[in-house]
């Protein structure tokens, strides 16, 4: 999935009619000014970063007066609102509203179709408001084959006592639009909350889209950075060239996560940070299992599936040991139908290239447990390029359990802490 | 005056690269039989005594190579170290120089 941030989100709406307050996007107190210049104080000063509840954390303030803005937007800019960076502010007209509405587009897996939320309680958590004032939100399963009229929301909205019979038109308008909007760009969600009803008629104050991971190669209008989905933050530098490694070649995929990219987690935890690479995400999950009550810490995700080319292989192990930090590598197979040679030749490549004074025999230690198709092939093919020869090396074959491999890293990790030192 | 560089595009984005003008003195040609073992494109041109790419390859676009990588490996390893894969990562070298902790790979022990 790849959220739009708040402005990318609002251009968006104004290219579907969506009306939205007057507003700029500026990464200095000097833009700031001028924006306001054009805006008009008062004005909202909102943090552009992928996450809600930006209010409640302090990323949306108001200004009423020159000196005002420029204090706000220096103590936004560079500072973090819910762990993320504020490297843009949206300078935003203040309107005076009469009401507050949510309404959104969503796919509804239990439906399998598109669902049309509305709520007259906007402005708050949606999901709280689910949870203790259920029937206040009104729902529309959508038949894509059909679409949605403006008379399907009318009766929809039909029972709202905050909107008046014109009111209701607009918004009843608006939502198809904003219905639209989520066909044509392939979202999960398209959501406004809050939705202001004005005197000159509904305007979205906020802006959320989100685009389904899958299409993003068919959104490249909205110029996304395509990588693997992790949470709210942005993608790093390193997820997003392991995004590039899908691009253009579909045989075989390659998921790649940096789950503590600044290894902080593990630090304070008093984990031991390694690279990890797994054949199945559930090969991944049962080996973190067995590794983290033994102190290590997998400081990225990884799963290589669907019997991926070697040279994804040979990308991502070099984008894999190239985190800065790590105090070893491992590498785990479920038994499936990928061909594990192939897999092994992209490692043993990507090894030779990091490492061309030792053959490719790593610095650190590393786990090699091969399970599955071909994993003969894939032992007998780290041995003659003498990678498992290396003294950090251990290479494991079928009948070694997840739990035997995380043992084995476990072991070799003690002996090369005891004998290098550690340090990296 | 025949090319002895073969150089062909594969679909990730890439290149692979033979210097052939060693390859008449390489006892195993194993690049053949590893390339053939995956059903790529590379066949052994029985006059000159060097690889080749199949007759067929390009006809749909790309040569079909199947990027395992074993041409390379194995001439790495049983012939004369005559094949190149170049796989470049768009913003890797800029990400490796602009970090400010090194990575792990060039300490040496």
């Amino acid at each position: 999935m790849a959220r739009l941030v708040e402005h990318q989100a609002k251009e968006v709406f104004r290219r579907f009619g969506i009306p939205i307050p007057l507003g700029r996007v500026v990464r200095t107190a000097e833009e700031a000014e001028s924006a306001a210049a054009v805006v008009g104080l008062p004005v909202m000063v909102k943090a552009q970063i992928p996450a809600g509840k930006r209010g409640k954390a302090g990323g949306i303030r108001v200004a009423s007066t020159a000196r005002e803005l420029s204090s706000v937007v220096k103590d936004l800019l560079g500072s973090h609102v819910r762990g993320l960076p504020v490297d843009a502010v949206l300078i935003e007209q203040a309107l005076t509203v009469e009401g507050e509405l949510y309404v959104g587009v969503t796919a509804d897996p239990t439906r399998r179709s598109p669902s049309i939320i509305f709520c007259e309680a906007g402005g708050v958590d949606i999901e709280e408001t689910a949870r203790v004032a259920h029937d206040s939100i009104w729902t529309l399963e959508v038949d894509i084959l059909r679409g949605i009229y403006p008379h399907d929301v009318l009766n929809l909205i039909r029972g709202s006592r905050s909107l008046d019979s014109r009111q209701k038109l607009a918004v009843a308008s608006l939502v198809c639009r904003l219905y639209e909007l989520y066909r044509r760009h392939d979202c999960r969600l398209a959501e406004i909350n809050p939705l202001a009803i004005t005197a000159d008629g509904p305007i979205a104050l906020d802006a959320r889209v989100d685009i389904d991971g899958d299409a993003l190669e068919r959104q490249r209008e909205l110029n996304i950075d395509i990588a693997e989905e992790a949470g709210s933050r942005s993608p790093t530098p390193l997820e997003e060239m392991a995004g590039a490694i899908d691009e253009r070649d579909h045989r075989g995929t390659v998921h790649f996560v940096q789950i503590d990219p600044d290894l902080s987690y593990a630090r304070d935890k008093g984990l031991v940070p390694f690279g990890f690479d797994c054949v199945g995400a559930g090969a991944s999950l049962t080996t973190m299992d067995e590794l983290v009550p033994l102190g290590f810490y997998p400081v990225n995700f990884c799963d290589t599936s669907g019997n991926p080319v070697a040279s994804k292989l040979y990308r991502v192990t070099k984008l894999i040991f190239s985190q800065p930090g790590i105090q070893g590598y491992v590498f785990v197979s479920c038994v499936s139908s990928q061909q594990l040679d192939n897999t092994a030749r992209g490692i043993i490549k990507a090894l030779k290239e990091i490492y061309p004074k030792t053959g490719g025999q790593p610095n650190i230690p590393s786990v090699f447990c091969f399970r599955g198709a071909w994993d003969d092939d894939a032992l007998r093919l780290l041995d003659e390029h003498g990678i498992s020869k290396g003294r950090w090396v251990r290479a494991l074959g079928r009948d070694a359990t997840e739990r035997e491999a995380a043992e084995a890293f476990a072991a070799l990790h003690s002996r090369w802490q005891q004998e290098t030192g550690g340090a990296v | 005056m025949r090319k002895e560089r073969l150089t062909f595009q594969v679909q990730s984005g890439g290149t692979v690269s033979l210097d052939r003008s060693r390859c008449p003195e390489c006892p195993t040609k194993a690049c053949v039989d590893v390339c053939a073992e995956q059903g790529g494109p590379l066949v052994l041109d029985e006059a000159r005594g060097i690889p080749a790419l199949r007759p067929d390859a390009g006809r749909k676009g790309g040569v079909g190579c199947v990027e395992c990588l074993g041409c390379e490996l194995v001439c790495d390893t049983r012939g004369l170290q005559a094949v190149c894969i170049a796989l470049p990562i768009d913003g890797f070298d800029h990400y490796l120089a602009t970090l400010t902790d090194p990575v792990v790979y060039p300490r040496e022990r």
